[in-house]
């Protein structure tokens, strides 16, 4: 072995992969010997993961509970909309309600949802003008518009001097101030006239629309009354359902496929026709009192149709009604009640709009991260006193302090993402039987996958974080240890 | 002999390349307002293809001089040149850089990685200075069947006795051709077999050009080396060089291993230089 002159230079810097490499050799030994470790962080994910898969799993579920519960109300929306004629306070009230399904309306009635958006909204803050005015005193009242009532405030408002003068006495109504801005008051009031225009521009049109529609009805079905037709459709022949529905396209009603909205119609109608029947034939069966007497104290009727589904209540009627139609009415009252089961298991929780954590969930998880990270600075601290004579031997082989630096490190990072996927999966898992339990079927049917797989590699990302800056402060001292130390004996 | 005149530095450095020169090294600790003189100023060149012994007492200063020597620590006062480098002069890169080439480094408790296999163990310094991993594979190899432990190189440090993992240790101390070899203590923690080997292992790499600086209490060990340094209270009390390599035990009976005095031992009539 020959030995050239010295010749000292920078050490060589290894690169990321062989000081992975080195990492992992070591890796699986001491993953286990520091259970407590990864037990910390598998904790904190864990929790964290249970908040966002909760979250996700109830948005989910609550976004389908909410389109199938749309649904199943559309049916009597359209028989509503589509049978009745509304007066001008009608639609007005219909379209101020923030329930009522606007979409739903404009799909039935074949107007464009924009226009009826921005009509609800005109209607809405116009309301707020009159409720305002009208909860006035007296006084203050005949000194902003005199005898005007509802409406009639909007139209008396609208000619300038009287506007003015509005607005001065407004000024001194400041204690009982209009919860929209004066500017914006002006402007509502000032297209309440055009607002009301096109209001009964839209009924006239409805108007016009169902007389036509109703004429061709009455040629159908030969059914002079309203009532008649309805009858008539709840038992027609599938024909006959084309027939309306096709009827129903010509003046521009339910959309461009009103098919099926029809044949959901007659499902809607002969379901409240089976109630009647139903409930006529209870109260005929005097060898049923006990069990009516019970059914009375019910208090409304879907209440009633509720305990519908109750086995005995099947054997009762069972010779009353056709077979088929019972069972179609009770997967129907089966399938709303579990519907109904679900928004309230989900009512308050779930808020389609806001973030997937609370504010206070926010909190508490930051909490248990920094308790995490406390726990694995102090870990990590011990673990580096316990290898000193490790860590300075490698020093001594030629390790540059960045290498130990990256290696600790590295070492945190694996069992950050280890531990963080652990405790994704026992989140995740507690959640799941949480949704299981409250949600049955539709979790299945609203399952989130997506949402849970971004939420699953979150956690794995946060437990690596929460591991490295935690790790940061005791592989800066283990990359600061003096070789030295390799020599020392015990 | 006891009271041998000083060591003839010039004559015996006639002819030789120094390799190591301390000048007027010392170290003190201060802890609080207690100061340690561990190294009062040590004097000392060792030259290419030496095997020197250093002895002392515990707390003799004889680590931190070795501490020293090995680049893993810095005087106080005083310099250590390594190759003539200038150890004082080196940054933390040039240093590691020094460690990892040219300085191969022995424990007394061997320290290996106890996660890694041996042959993984002699490929790490290897590893460090950027060698390809097949080139250090084969090359690892090769040392474990030098030191005889070629059949043994899947083993981890738990599973071999303390001969087998110091001599896993010398294969890798010499993993990247060091010039020089530290060895502190290698033979403390190790049964009369197994010592012999490691001794057997020093000597043939000494005749093979490598220089040896061996911190030792074994006799054995003396026995085979050129120099014998001894250090006390942080100052070198006594050089001397061994020419006879035969030493008898019994000559040597009276070095006490553990006690904190070190008397010099008789040597006979003509092994050692006065």
């Amino acid at each position: 072995m020959a030995h050239p002159p010295i010749d000292v230079r920078a050490q060589t810097q290894l690169s990321l992969a062989r000081t992975f490499g080195l990492c992992l050799k070591g890796i699986r030994h001491r993953l286990f010997r520091s259970v407590l470790t990864t037990m910390v962080i598998i904790l904190a994910v864990a929790f964290f993961m249970n908040l966002l898969s909760d979250s996700v799993i109830a948005k989910s579920v609550d976004g389908g509970v909410r389109q199938e519960l749309g649904e199943a109300r559309r049916s009597a929306v359209a028989t509503d909309l589509w049978f009745g004629r509304p007066n001008a306070n009608l639609l007005t009230s219909r379209l101020a309600n923030q329930a009522t399904p606007l979409a739903d309306y404009a799909a039935i009635a074949g107007w464009k949802p924009d226009r009826l958006t921005s009509l609800a909204a005109a209607v809405r803050r116009e309301q707020v003008i009159v409720g305002w005015v009208a909860r006035q005193d007296a006084g203050t009242r005949a000194m902003l518009v005199r005898r005007a009532r509802d409406e009639e405030i909007l139209t008396w408002l609208a000619q300038p001097d009287r506007w003015e003068a509005f607005a001065v006495a407004a000024q001194r109504v400041r204690a009982d101030r209009l919860p929209i801005q004066v500017a914006e008051v002006q402007a509502a009031i000032h297209a309440a006239p055009a607002t009301a225009a096109e209001l009964l521009a839209l009924m006239t049109d409805w108007h016009a629309r169902i007389d036509g529609f109703e004429t061709e009805v009455r040629a159908l079905t030969g059914a002079i009354l309203r009532e008649g037709w309805i009858a008539w459709l709840a038992d027609a022949k599938p024909d006959g359902v084309a027939a309306f529905a096709s009827l129903l396209a010509a003046h521009g009603f339910g959309g461009v496929h009103p098919a099926p909205v029809v044949a959901e119609l007659q499902s809607a109608l002969r379901i409240d026709r089976l109630r009647d029947v139903v409930t006529a034939s209870l109260a005929s069966e005097d060898g049923r009192k006990r069990w009516l007497a019970e059914f009375r104290t019910k208090q409304t009727l879907d209440e009633k149709m509720l305990s519908l589904s109750d086995p005995r209540m099947t054997k009762v009627l069972t010779n009353v009604v056709p077979r088929e139609e019972l069972l179609a009415l009770e997967s129907t009252l089966a399938n709303e009640r579990s519907l109904l089961a679900r928004e309230q298991a989900l009512a308050g929780k779930v808020d389609p709009e806001g973030g997937l954590i609370s504010t206070r969930q926010a909190f508490l998880v930051a909490i248990s991260f920094l308790v995490c990270m406390v726990g694995i600075a102090n870990a990590m601290l011990m673990a580096i006193t316990e290898r000193f004579r490790e860590i300075a031997t490698m020093k001594c082989l030629g390790a540059t302090d960045g290498f130990i630096l990256t290696q600790f490190l590295m070492e945190a990072g694996i069992q950050g993402a280890a531990g963080g996927a652990m405790g994704m999966v026992l989140g995740l898992l507690l959640s799941l039987i949480k949704g299981g339990w409250l949600f049955g079927g539709h979790l299945l049917w609203y399952f989130p996958a997506t949402g849970l797989v971004v939420c699953g590699l979150t956690c794995i990302v946060a437990g690596l974080l929460l591991a490295t800056l935690a790790s940061i402060y005791p592989s800066w001292m283990a990359s600061r240890m003096a070789p030295m130390e390799a020599m020392r004996v015990e | 002999m006891t009271d041998s005149p000083a060591f003839d530095a010039a004559a015996y450095a006639v002819g030789k390349h120094i390799l190591v020169r301390a000048q007027g090294v010392t170290k003190t600790y201060q802890r609080g307002a207690e100061t340690t003189h561990a190294l009062r100023g040590i004097d000392l060149e060792l030259f290419r293809g030496e095997y020197i012994c250093v002895m002392g007492p515990s707390g003799s200063g004889k680590s931190t001089f070795f501490n020293m020597v090995g680049g893993l620590d810095s005087p106080t006062a005083g310099r250590v040149f390594i190759d003539e480098v200038d150890m004082a002069q080196l940054n933390a890169q040039e240093l590691a850089f020094l460690r990892c080439r040219k300085i191969g480094y022995v424990f007394q408790s061997y320290n290996l990685n106890s996660v890694m296999t041996a042959l993984e163990n002699v490929t790490l310094p290897m590893t460090f200075a950027g060698m390809h991993a097949d080139e250090a594979r084969e090359r690892g190899m090769k040392l474990l069947e030098m030191v005889g432990l070629g059949e043994r190189w899947s083993h981890r440090p738990k599973q071999m006795s303390g001969g087998q993992q110091q001599r896993t240790a010398i294969a890798r101390a010499l993993a990247n051709n060091p010039s020089l070899l530290l060895c502190d203590e290698p033979t403390a923690n190790l049964d009369f077999a197994s010592g012999k080997e490691v001794h057997r292992i020093l000597r043939e790499l000494n005749t093979q050009g490598t220089t040896i600086i061996c911190a030792t209490h074994d006799h054995e060990m003396l026995a085979v080396s050129s120099r014998m340094v001894w250090i006390s209270g942080g100052l070198i009390e006594r050089i001397a060089v061994t020419t006879d390599v035969k030493i008898e035990k019994a000559s040597l009976g009276d070095i006490d291993d553990n006690g904190s005095t070190m008397r010099v031992p008789k040597q006979p009539s003509g092994a050692v230089h006065a």
